[in-house]
């Protein structure tokens, strides 16, 4: 590792409700605001699905085996969802405009495939995948800015843009995979998630971690043995990064979902998961079958009455405690 | 394909730069260039990290939660910065009541988690509005409160001196309901005798089902209680989208063993993390519970000892008359509310302890072992038990049998069946959309059987009716004038359906004969029964009103009919119409006087409703924007203008049945003489005085953001300080009676409107939908994760995670068939009306079927036309039934709900 410390999260797949209060919780912290308004730096995304910014995982960017840069492409203002305004004076307060709408026809928007998924009823499938910037221990970022304006803290490993150094070169945002680097037009800066650090040097969790109802974020240190990280990632291997053979090596790790069992042709329930394991090793390697199984086989010693450490970190009695931050 | 290792792909970029960088010297004189390694290496210029971190400051934090009908009430810092509320973030601070039970934080959502947004957005109330155009028309004058109030004042009078009492209709909607909002409004219309509706009927949320079991179906589960359940099952219930705050012990229970099941039509955010999704035929649910109950008896997978104890079914039922065996058949004199139990220890019928009419209130078997089967004489009289009526109607519905109507597998059922049988806690979860099938009753009251039969009460399960009620003594003789006057009570759904006249959109939706063969009801029939129900007394309706006050009630966006249900109101309503508000919604903008109302962190409040033990404080963070007032102030205003004209012009008390409408001390006694001024001090008054807040006063409730409720707060029974709140338990380990007319869980009603309906014990019937009409498509509207009804719904920042504009839901193999694309707009449609709304793909529902997401603003369709006016809707006539034990009108409790499930439509591209 490069950095002396380095702070991460896990998200259990199984436990998000698709509620978009993480995604709030961000967007009032930082993005409605300074040119930032279209961004959100923390989103939920509908899986399988377009993703955020729409196609985003088809634009390259990240390494190749060699630990080369990959190009990518840099999102336009319609994949990333036009922030539309309302008519609120005109159609509510002064009776000048027929109805509530909003200034620009939607045809896009951050969350527009919410609840779609692929499969047909009564087989169809979807779960939600939220995203935030990795904080790599290979940002792609990183290693495309010309400037180096981009850098690790030694301290936590938080990755952060240096907002005076930036140029709005924007080589970040094509070269970083997850496109979770963003441009802001008004202050010619990119921009993304800061991992909270002002909170995170308070001792609080990120917004979207202190706020997430789902209970289904744990922050702490990778080297922490007794933090929540380490047992998830580390001991049990349930906690997955997505889409490890971008090379940038995340530090955002997710607990695979399971799937209510599939129907066959006369309406009798099969074995079969509804999201396919195959698709499930697409997004997070080949670690799945094995997290599942470890997660069934402890999942089943919780049914039977005998205790699991895992399911019982999973559960999260206190959620102050869903956070190591020392 | 370009291929370039990291450095050299640095290289060409610092090229392109360069050109850059010499543009803009003063950005190239402030930094030492260049840096050498920023991944491994300490960066040396760290200085601007201040830049974020000055956006993370504020001059101070207040406390609020959210006082609309979310029932979540979950406690939130409120951040503010020069005297403008920046931002939310959940308090997360509850403590944990019991190491094994996961804590409760951080409550809250994403509708919560904006409010400070929403509350400063262009459709705020800022200031009290006087109508100049027509109705509706927007156009308005601002005027102060001292003049407003003042004419509004004089025309309250004009209506009780040229009409007398009961002309006022004063509606609290289910916006209001932290309490210090509740309770002023409440407390104006026990003071005038202002009608007010059941808030749960009005809207379809009440859970009849369970109240025709249970005698109550305010007793439920906190939702921490919901963590050691082995077994869970929801239906009609979407707990990922509709309970975001408590969602999660339904996910931790699983992760401890709990196997959870979700049936719905559509493969809803709740099922994707379910052990089992469950399709089912929207509105056959009633069908699938009763196969439940048959495969239950038919494998004999019941529990004989709790059924003796805990329920009606070893009670006596005449088999010549179909009633049951009352003392009265018996006894000269004899009581109609005293029961029969066959004592198989004694061979002979024994009078049954603990039913209304019983002395002895206890369900206590004490030495009767009571028979659940067999036919007998009782004097004469032929018997048989409840069981055997139960297991004669439940036979009808083997799985196997109405698989081809639920289009669930039988062995699904089968399985289902006896794992729900044998769990230690098995939790049936409901949602409100159960109140809104005309079936809904029904399948409320199987599910209760299927608990009922097979031992799950108290601690070992039970009914999730999405709902507790608190013990809150003070909080009601706030709201009510300390019980020395009341509002005028009325059956919400009811109401509205006579009011809005929306019997004449039933006659021109539903086809009879199809409607009589699925509801079991005709039009005239249903006609009939609603006005047997208000001729007898049974359910009040007080007809129509002359003036209108309407707090934190959206009517023109819930009510079925809807453009045609408005013209009837506002032409009812002819000589005053005042709507108090915190924000332009459809409603307001056909008022003659809008008053501004403070928003949730512009107020002192408290907040209990909610399915958890903690009741929050709303500190008034910051003052109300603009002239806005909080609910109570307004309503102090209100009263002093009354008081102060009705003696100028010499109009003193009205009598009104038993009581006197003092308009000329109306101040005096809505201010309990001048001691309860603002908000702040009528809180004050309910901490000081409610026994549930334990002494603690109400500067340590706002500085920790909450208070923790004490043993006096369990209505049913005490709130354990270290266990969550199972519902019932006082029955099942105390023994106390069921506020049933038996005392017991009740599977047998011998009403005649039951006996008319051929439900005198549970059973199955279809809801109207596409067989009762001629449009083919199913249509259900359910909650949606965006909003709470109308709340938020027209959020530009929740609009941006949606389609922007309100849309339906479609299958994209049915949009096909129609020719209709995603994202394009559709129009809606059948032989009452049409609305114009975005398709959006939806995989996971039915081919046959459109939904929905309710609360869309009126104001937010195309040409204002909105979805109510395509809805047809009907009433239940089992929930008008009255004068018999527990089933007779109760607010909150009995009474018939508006439906919003039974009409069908079709859809084309628009």
């Amino acid at each position: 590792m490069a950095v002396k410390r380095q702070l991460s999260m896990v998200m259990d797949l199984n436990k998000c409700i698709g509620c978009h209060t993480c995604t709030s919780a961000c967007k009032l912290q930082w993005t409605n605001r300074n040119g930032r308004e279209y961004m959100y730096w923390n989103n939920v995304e509908t899986m399988p699905g377009t993703g955020y910014p729409k196609n985003y995982a088809d634009m390259g960017g990240g390494f190749d085996e060699d630990g080369a840069l990959k190009t990518g492409t840099e999102p336009s203002a319609e994949d990333y969802g036009i922030p539309w305004e309302y008519n609120y004076e005109e159609a509510l307060m002064t009776g000048t405009d027929p109805w509530l709408r909003p200034n620009v026809k939607p045809t896009w928007g951050a969350n527009w495939d919410e609840d779609e998924g692929e499969g047909d009823y009564p087989n169809s499938y979807y779960f939600y995948l939220p995203r935030l910037c990795n904080h790599c221990e290979n940002p792609a970022c990183l290693a495309a800015c010309s400037r180096n304006a981009i850098y690790k803290r030694q301290e936590d490993g938080i990755v952060l843009i240096d907002q005076e150094r930036c140029r709005g070169y924007r080589y970040c945002v094509g070269a970083c995979p997850y496109k979770k680097v963003y441009f802001n037009e008004e202050i010619s800066k990119s921009e993304k998630c800061i991992f909270c650090y002002p909170r995170i040097e308070k001792g609080l969790p990120t917004a979207c971690a202190k706020q997430c109802v789902g209970r289904i974020r744990w922050i702490g240190y990778r080297d922490d043995e007794e933090g929540p990280i380490y047992k998830l990632v580390d001991q049990w291997k349930v906690a997955l990064p997505l889409h490890a053979e971008w090379g940038t090596k995340p530090n955002v790790f997710y607990v695979p979902p399971f799937s209510p069992p599939k129907y066959d042709e006369s309406g009798e329930t099969t074995g079969e998961s509804r999201v396919p394991l195959e698709y499930l090793e697409s997004l997070f390697g080949d670690g799945v079958a094995t997290a599942l199984q470890t997660l069934a086989v402890e999942r089943q010693k919780k049914a039977d009455g005998v205790d699991s450490e895992l399911m019982d970190t999973l559960i999260g009695y206190r959620h102050a405690e869903m956070f190591k931050l020392s | 394909m370009l291929r370039m290792k990291r450095r050299d792909f640095l290289r060409t970029g610092s090229l392109v730069g360069a050109g850059i960088i010499a543009a803009d010297r003063s950005w190239a004189l402030n930094r030492l260039e260049p840096i050498e390694d920023s991944l491994g290496e300490e960066y040396p210029y760290r200085d601007w990290e201040d830049l974020y971190r000055r956006e993370y400051s504020w001059d101070k934090i207040g406390k609020a939660a959210h006082c609309i009908n979310c029932v979540g009430n979950c406690a939130f810092d409120v951040y503010v910065k020069d005297g403008i509320v920046i931002r939310e973030e959940q308090l997360a601070k509850y403590p944990q009541i019991n190491p094994n039970v996961p804590d409760a934080n951080p409550r809250g959502c994403q509708k919560g988690a904006i409010h400070s947004a929403a509350m400063y957005e262009a459709d705020r109330l800022r200031y009290p509005l006087k109508r100049t155009g027509e109705r509706g028309e927007g156009k308005w004058q601002r005027v102060s409160w001292d003049e407003i109030t003042e004419e509004i004042a004089d025309k309250i009078i004009d209506i009780f001196v040229e009409h007398g009492p009961g002309n006022l209709m004063t509606h609290t909607g289910s916006g209001n309901l932290s309490m210090v909002r509740f309770a002023a409004p409440y407390r104006f219309a026990s003071l005038v005798g202002g009608v007010q509706l059941d808030i749960f009927t009005d809207v379809g949320d009440l859970n009849t089902g369970a109240h025709l079991a249970y005698g109550n179906p305010l007793e439920s589960f906190t939702s921490d209680a919901w963590f050691d359940a082995d077994y869970i099952m929801m239906s009609l219930f979407n707990p990922n989208a509709t309970r975001i705050p408590d969602a999660h012990y339904i996910w931790e229970a699983k992760w401890n063993g709990a196997r959870v099941v979700s049936v719905a039509p559509d493969y809803n955010p709740s099922s994707i993390h379910a052990d089992l999704w469950i399709p089912i035929e929207p509105g056959t649910d009633p069908y699938l519970a009763m196969s439940f109950v048959n495969v239950i008896i038919e494998e004999v997978l019941y529990k004989p000892d709790f059924m003796k104890e805990q329920t009606d079914l070893p009670m006596l039922v005449r088999t010549d008359t179909g009633k049951l065996l009352r003392e009265a058949d018996l006894e000269d004199g004899g009581s109609e509310e005293v029961f029969y139990h066959w004592d198989l220890n004694t061979e002979t019928a024994v009078k049954v302890r603990g039913s209304m009419g019983a002395e002895e209130k206890t369900i206590a078997l004490e030495g009767v072992d009571p028979a659940l089967e067999g036919h007998t004489y009782v004097e004469g009289i032929p018997v048989t038990t409840v069981f055997e009526k139960v297991k004669e109607e439940a036979a009808k519905y083997a799985p196997e049998e109405t698989a081809s109507v639920t289009g669930v597998a039988a062995s699904t059922v089968r399985e289902e069946a006896r794992a729900f049988a044998k769990a230690r806690k098995a939790i049936l979860m409901q949602g409100f959309n159960i109140g809104r099938y005309s079936n809904g009753i029904y399948t409320g009251w199987a599910q209760a059987l299927m608990l009922g039969l097979t031992g799950h009460g108290g601690k070992t399960g039970g009914i999730d009716t999405s709902w507790i009620s608190w013990q809150q003594p003070k909080w009601l003789e706030l709201a009510l004038f300390g019980f020395q006057k009341f509002p005028r009570l009325e059956a919400g759904g009811l109401g509205e359906f006579q009011r809005g006249h929306m019997i004449e959109h039933a006659r021109k939706h539903f086809d009879d004969d199809k409607l009589k063969e699925r509801v079991g009801f005709t039009i005239d029939e249903m006609e009939e029964m609603i006005d047997e129900s208000i001729e007898k007394g049974w359910m009040p309706y007080h007809g129509d009103m002359k003036g209108l006050i309407s707090i934190a009630d959206n009517k023109f966006r819930r009510n079925k009919f809807a453009d045609k249900y408005r013209e009837r109101i506002l032409e009812e309503v002819s000589e005053l119409f005042v709507n108090i508000n915190v924000r332009m919604d459809s409603t307001a903008q056909w008022a003659d006087y809008l008053l501004p109302a403070a928003s949730h962190y512009e107020a002192w409040d408290l907040r209990a409703v909610g399915f958890h033990r903690f009741v929050n404080v709303f500190s008034r963070p910051v003052d109300p924007i603009g002239e806005a007032k909080p609910d109570w102030e307004i309503m102090e205003i209100l009263t002093r203008k009354i008081q102060e004209r009705a003696i100028a012009r010499g109009v003193e008390g009205f009598q009104d049945g038993d009581v006197s409408r003092d308009l000329h001390t109306i101040h005096d006694d809505f201010t309990m003489n001048g001691t309860l001024m603002t908000d702040y001090d009528a809180t004050k008054w309910l901490v000081d005085n409610g026994p549930e807040f334990g002494g603690v006063t109400l500067e340590e409730g706002a500085e920790r953001g909450f208070f923790v409720m004490n043993e006096t707060a369990g209505a049913n029974q005490p709130l354990p300080p270290d266990e969550p709140y199972n519902p019932f338990v006082a029955q099942t380990e105390n023994k106390i009676p069921y506020e049933t007319l038996t005392g017991r869980m009740t599977f047998y009603c011998d009403h005649p409107t039951f006996e008319r309906m051929g439900a005198v014990v549970p059973t199955a019937r279809h809801h109207a939908g596409i067989h009762a009409s001629t449009y083919p498509l199913t249509f259900y509207s359910p909650h949606t994760r965006w909003g709470i009804h109308s709340n938020w719904r027209s959020n530009k920042f929740m609009m941006r995670l949606q389609r922007g504009e309100p849309n339906i839901y479609i299958n994209p193999k049915l949009a096909a068939q129609k020719g209709i694309t995603d994202g394009s707009n559709v129009r809606i449609f059948n032989g009452v009306g049409e609305f114009f709304a975005q398709a959006k793909f939806y995989p996971s529902l039915p081919e046959g079927s459109i939904m929905m997401e309710h609360g869309w603003e009126p104001h937010q369709y195309q040409q204002w036309k909105p979805m109510n006016n395509a809805m047809a809707t009907l009433i239940q006539p089992l929930e008008l039934a009255g004068g018999w034990g527990h089933l007779g009108f109760k607010l909150f409790k009995w009474n018939a709900n508006q439906l919003a499930h039974e009409s069908s439509v079709d859809v084309e591209p628009a």
